[in-house]
């Protein structure tokens, strides 16, 4: 015991004086501060320990959806859960998260949330000191002042500049006279046009879920559902399994769903798979095996016999691949030497899919993500056209890239209504509305009115003061002074998940302002001058989510927003205020008139297939307790069932009438059932999509399917072709979704971060080779730049090929250049591709042990360093 | 030891840890000012550490204020940067200062252990300033919640109304055992390890110190009155 008592009695102070001294002493402490203190609680504070169920949105890209529920207790979440609301059942599956959803109570509470708007200690407005972003001090400061600096930023550079010193879109500066817009394409690679040209979308789609159990074989080409597409679809190809399809996968890896499904793996090396279709249609034609009644009707361009009008005979694909105007034969030999299978492997394969009926021939966006990966898709196309797998029962050739449509197909069963809010189109660019663009669905690039440029060429047109005008309209100057990115809380960072990060720090280092709003500090926001604290979708107005097209999801508004966080209609009306905008005029409805209005404009199909009914039953009522304005209707679902189920899903049975088998009439009379393509047929030689690519000014292609080297790929890992003797960059990179994130977002999250350790993947004997064992740190280098990374050794890759997956913040140390975090857009380069997709998985790289300290496992990093 | 004597030097403690609470909740819970930390270095906060044995960190508090005295401007525009690393962000707070995180393990905030500080704070009438936006577990709101109370002890003490005053000893007791000490220590060891400056580290041994000082004080006090 420390005897204070007897210690201060021998003191002799004066009880009186000290009181006093102390009393002044702390209330003058109360005046210089009184942040963080409690205040008297009402009589209607006193706790509520009810607990209560809420459906909560699971909002990351990750390109499905699922049922996420949230207990909420006193304001407070204690724990979530996923959908319950029915028996889980192969016809009648649940719509079950995965753990990155589960793991959004993280996301939402992580003590790494954005509390307060920050600005960069020395940014000031035109610039301050540019070189410090990313590494700069920060400084807490208050709402108005950061408006002020943001709205009177935004207005000097207008005024000064012009719109088109503005890079970034969004509702606000839709109003404001536009910015320019990066477009392009990520997800889907080079699918885009090809899908629009050769299929006039045919291919987007497929036979709905329970048709798939008919097929005899389904090929998945370069999908890996196990991983990449979390939810159910890897479940309901299980089902087809089970009802006696055989699997063939292809990919570089024997990844999770090759393991899971498959009965055989086809290797092939990343950005040559045209190669290996290519080596396939030879031996299909070799041995006539090729659907030739379907290939006469259906198509055009497959032989001199069967050409568009108007075209040159001798470009007919059938010529191509025999070698008889080239002199080179695409044999399985041929192909053999470039993509890595072995030839009779091909040949197999070939004769496998050319006489297994029916067949389910599906392809992610993976191998269409490679320097003009346009090839990929024609050729993809056509050889799973010439087995006449399309239009039937059990088959078809698909492009199946989203976890929404992997596995599912036919109508959308139900779907939520429209906010009512009337759209608002960036004036620099017409039809684009928000965001990035995978440019050829939502807005069109070769529109000669559009200003902006391909996403791999945003840093370039920074530095450069020029970008390619699309349409033929050579070098376009600019001054890009302001990078916008006041978006909503779907966790868009475009500069780590760009191509070349390096030179996007640079880019960013150049321009006057750059202002972002985020929940956490991104990449992006590391290095922007203001901050904006967002609201998760967890602290909004409720929002319909949809996913596969069996059901939709009811969020609801979990907690209060935290700490001083906003939504970015809040921002977006603040800010209109300073710009002499009418905020009314953006935002004429509540975010809640919205949610309501989605509610009502819900619909779910009929019984007989045909027709879609109002889904939610409103009465008077409701719309009184909501307070907005509406109709009472009939519907299938009270709304307060819906809005505590959270999740309406269309039951499903193999006797329904929702079976839809995708292109029946057309296949049956294609003459009176024509597609929407300029031939009305598929077309394997498609003049129209060699025109579009033109159109561009990045890259050119054929209009069949033909191989050409991309940039950065197999052949240029060698120094020379006949020895294979290997180069500077002797192996190939393929960027992986990865399990701790979806894209970038949750590469916080601390649990992941410990599940999934950002390891750099290599084949164990070239590992070996190098001398390298599991568990090294290594330096991993392209000519773009370098990270480092804790080595996994493994025989389930080709030799020669790498992996590490994509979206991990980057974290650069200025003095090296080295990224210890392992985010691939250090290693891929911005190159310029086809319709502007960006070319991941064609890059190579050179890997040798680490000198320097060993990497600390990524869950033990404390925090950023930016000092 | 006189009856009187003894009584006065309980008066003392209470009034004083009063104070220090006050003191660590305004240093903990608020950017540095000028203002602030001329009481954080005056002759009365010296005593007043003293008396509760609390000399470590002392000096390293004394080598800030000599910084601050040579040049104000540049100590100061430091200071406060140091401040908002450690405790706004936006980078990822290397010692985030609410208790749930420390109590989870996944560094979370509005957790169930923070129901349990709220009910604490609602059985004497307190809620946070911003209720709901910002969690109840902050160290600057539990450090004002102990010296809200240690105030009210020191009061009713003052009056003569033993009963009611050692009630509240006896809840601060509890406060301290289920909430500051389970997790302030690892907060001022991630602190401690995250900080060079000065005054962080001084007072982050401060804080460390006078808690489990204060501990032993209550006892003190429960057993003599």
């Amino acid at each position: 015991m420390a005897d204070f008592i007897d210690r201060i009695n021998s003191l002799s102070l004066s009880r009186r004086n000290f009181i006093k001294a102390s009393t002044a002493a702390a209330a003058s402490l109360s005046l210089a501060g009184c942040g963080n203190s409690l205040v008297p609680a009402g009589t209607d504070q006193i706790t509520d320990q009810e607990e209560k169920w809420i459906p909560a949105a699971c909002w990351h890209n990750c390109g499905g959806r699922c049922s996420n529920k949230a207990l909420v207790v006193d304001g407070v979440v204690v724990r979530q859960k996923t959908d319950d609301t029915h028996p889980d059942s192969p016809d009648y599956p649940q719509q079950r998260g995965c753990h990155r959803g589960r793991s959004q109570r993280h996301h939402v509470f992580g003590a790494d949330r954005i509390k307060y708007p920050m600005k960069r200690k020395h940014w000031e407005p035109g610039g301050g000191n540019k070189e410090l972003r990313g590494r700069d001090e920060w400084v807490r400061i208050s709402w108005e002042e950061a408006l002020d600096h943001v709205a009177g930023e935004l207005k000097r550079i207008k005024n000064e500049y012009g719109n088109k010193s503005i890079l970034g879109t969004s509702r606000l500066l839709n109003f404001y006279g536009g910015g320019l817009v990066r477009w392009g394409s990520s997800s889907s690679g080079a699918w885009g046009m090809p899908q629009e040209c050769m299929t006039s979308g045919f291919s987007w789609s497929s036979n709905d879920r329970l048709n798939w159990r008919n097929a005899k074989l389904i090929v998945l080409w370069g999908a890996n559902p196990a991983r990449s597409s979390l939810g159910n679809p890897t479940y309901n190809l299980l089902q087809a399994k089970k009802a006696g399809a055989k699997f063939i996968v292809v990919d570089p890896s024997v990844t999770p769903t090759v393991k899971t499904l498959a009965d055989k793996y086809i290797p092939c090396r990343p950005g040559t798979d045209t190669a290996l279709l290519l080596g396939i249609a030879y031996h299909m034609i070799e041995n006539n095996l090729q659907d030739q009644d379907f290939i006469n009707r259906c198509t055009l361009g497959f032989d001199q016999d069967h050409m568009p009008e108007g075209t040159d005979p001798k470009e007919n694909f059938k010529d191509y691949v025999l070698g008889t105007y080239d002199g080179t034969p695409k044999t399985p030999e041929w192909a053999s030497e470039i993509c890595g299978t072995d030839p009779q492997l091909i040949r197999e394969f070939a004769t496998e899919i050319a006489t297994t009926k029916p067949m389910i021939f599906t392809s992610s966006f993976a191998p269409a993500r490679t320097y003009r990966g346009q090839q990929f898709c024609q050729a993809f196309l056509t050889v799973g056209w010439m087995t006449g797998n399309v239009g039937k029962t059990g088959a078809g050739v698909w492009t199946m890239g989203y976890a929404a449509s992997q596995s599912y197909g036919g109508k959308r069963l139900v779907r939520g209504g429209g906010s009512g809010l009337p759209r608002a189109v960036n004036p620099l660019f017409p039809d684009a509305a928000y965001g990035p663009y995978d440019g050829y669905r939502w807005a069109n690039p070769t529109n000669p009115d559009a200003n902006g440029m391909a996403y791999c060429e945003t840093y370039d047109a920074i530095l450069n003061g020029e970008y390619t005008g699309t349409n033929g309209r050579g070098k376009v100057p600019c001054d890009i002074r302001l990078i916008w990115l006041v978006r909503d809380g779907y966790g868009y960072n475009f500069l780590n998940q760009s191509s070349d990060f390096n030179k996007g720090v640079e880019a960013f280092r150049k321009v006057d302002f750059v202002v972002t709003n985020d929940i956490v500090l991104s990449t992006i926001s590391k290095y922007a001058d203001i901050v904006l604290p967002a609201t998760t979708q967890w602290e909004k107005e409720g929002k319909i989510y949809s996913g596969n097209p069996e059901a939709i999801f009811i969020a609801q508004k979990v907690v209060e927003p935290l700490f001083e966080t906003k939504t970015e209609e809040w921002m977006d009306c603040e800010l209109a205020k300073r710009l002499g905008l009418n905020p009314d005029e953006i935002y004429p409805l509540s975010d809640k008139q919205q949610f309501f209005n989605s509610l009502a404009g819900a619909s779910v199909i009929t019984k007989d297939g045909e027709n879609y009914e109002s889904l939610v039953t409103i009465t008077e009522q409701d719309i009184q307790e909501w307070g907005v304005e509406g109709n009472p209707q009939e519907g299938k679902i009270t709304l307060k069932d819906l809005l505590e189920q959270g999740v309406y899903q269309v039951p499903r049975s193999p006797d329904d009438n929702l079976t839809v088998v995708q292109g029946e009439d057309f296949v049956k009379d294609p003459e009176a059932n024509p597609l929407g393509t300029k031939s009305g047929k598929l077309e394997i030689h498609c003049q129209s999509l060699s025109d579009k690519i033109a159109a561009y000014g990045l890259t050119t292609i054929p209009p069949i399917a033909k191989y050409e080297p991309p940039l950065d790929g197999y052949e240029a890992t060698l120094k020379d072709w006949q020895s294979k003797e290997k180069g500077n960059y002797p192996f190939q990179l393929v960027t992986i979704h990865y399990g701790r994130r979806s894209h970038s977002t949750y590469d916080n999250i601390p649990q992941l971060r410990e599940a999934y350790p950002q390891d750099f993947v290599m084949n164990t004997r070239d590992g070996e080779a190098l001398s390298l064992k599991d568990g090294d740190t290594v330096l991993i280098e392209s000519a773009y730049g370098k990270c480092i990374r804790p080595l996994t050794l493994s025989e389930t890759l080709m030799p020669g090929v790498v992996t590490l997956g994509e979206g991990a913040w980057a974290e650069l140390d200025d003095e090296t250049g080295i990224d210890k975090a392992g985010a691939t857009n250090v290693l891929c380069g911005a190159r310029l591709s086809g319709q502007g997709e960006e070319p991941w998985n064609t890059t190579i790289v050179r890997v040798e042990k680490y000198n320097g300290e060993p990497l600390k496992s990524d869950a033990e990093w404390k925090q950023r360093i930016i000092f | 030891m006189k009856i009187d004597s003894k009584q006065d030097s309980i008066a003392i403690i209470l009034v004083n840890r009063t104070y220090l609470y006050r003191l660590m909740q305004n240093f903990f819970g608020n950017e540095p000012t000028i203002e602030s930390l001329g009481i954080l270095f005056s002759e009365h906060t010296m005593t007043s550490l003293t008396l509760l044995s609390l000399e470590d960190g002392i000096d390293q508090l004394k080598s800030f204020a000599d910084q601050l005295n040579s040049d104000t401007d540049t100590a100061l525009d430091k200071v406060r940067s140091e401040y908002t690393r450690l405790f706004i962000g936006p980078t990822k707070l290397p010692a985030p200062p609410w208790e749930s995180v420390y109590i989870t393990k996944e560094r979370l905030l509005f957790q169930e252990s923070t129901l349990e500080v709220r009910k604490c704070y609602l059985k004497y009438s307190y809620r946070p300033t911003n209720f709901r936006s910002e969690p109840d577990d902050h160290l600057a709101l539990e450090l004002d919640f102990m010296a809200n109370l240690s105030h009210l002890a020191e009061n009713f003490f003052q009056d003569d109304k033993t009963s009611e005053s050692v009630d509240i000893l006896k809840d601060q007791k509890a406060f301290l055992e289920q909430h500051l000490l389970v997790w302030v220590p690892q907060f001022v060891s991630e602190l401690e390890a995250a900080t060079c400056h000065p005054l962080y580290l001084g007072m982050a041994s401060i804080l460390r110190n006078f808690l489990q000082a204060d501990l032993v004080a209550i006892d003190e006090i429960l057993d003599s009155i």
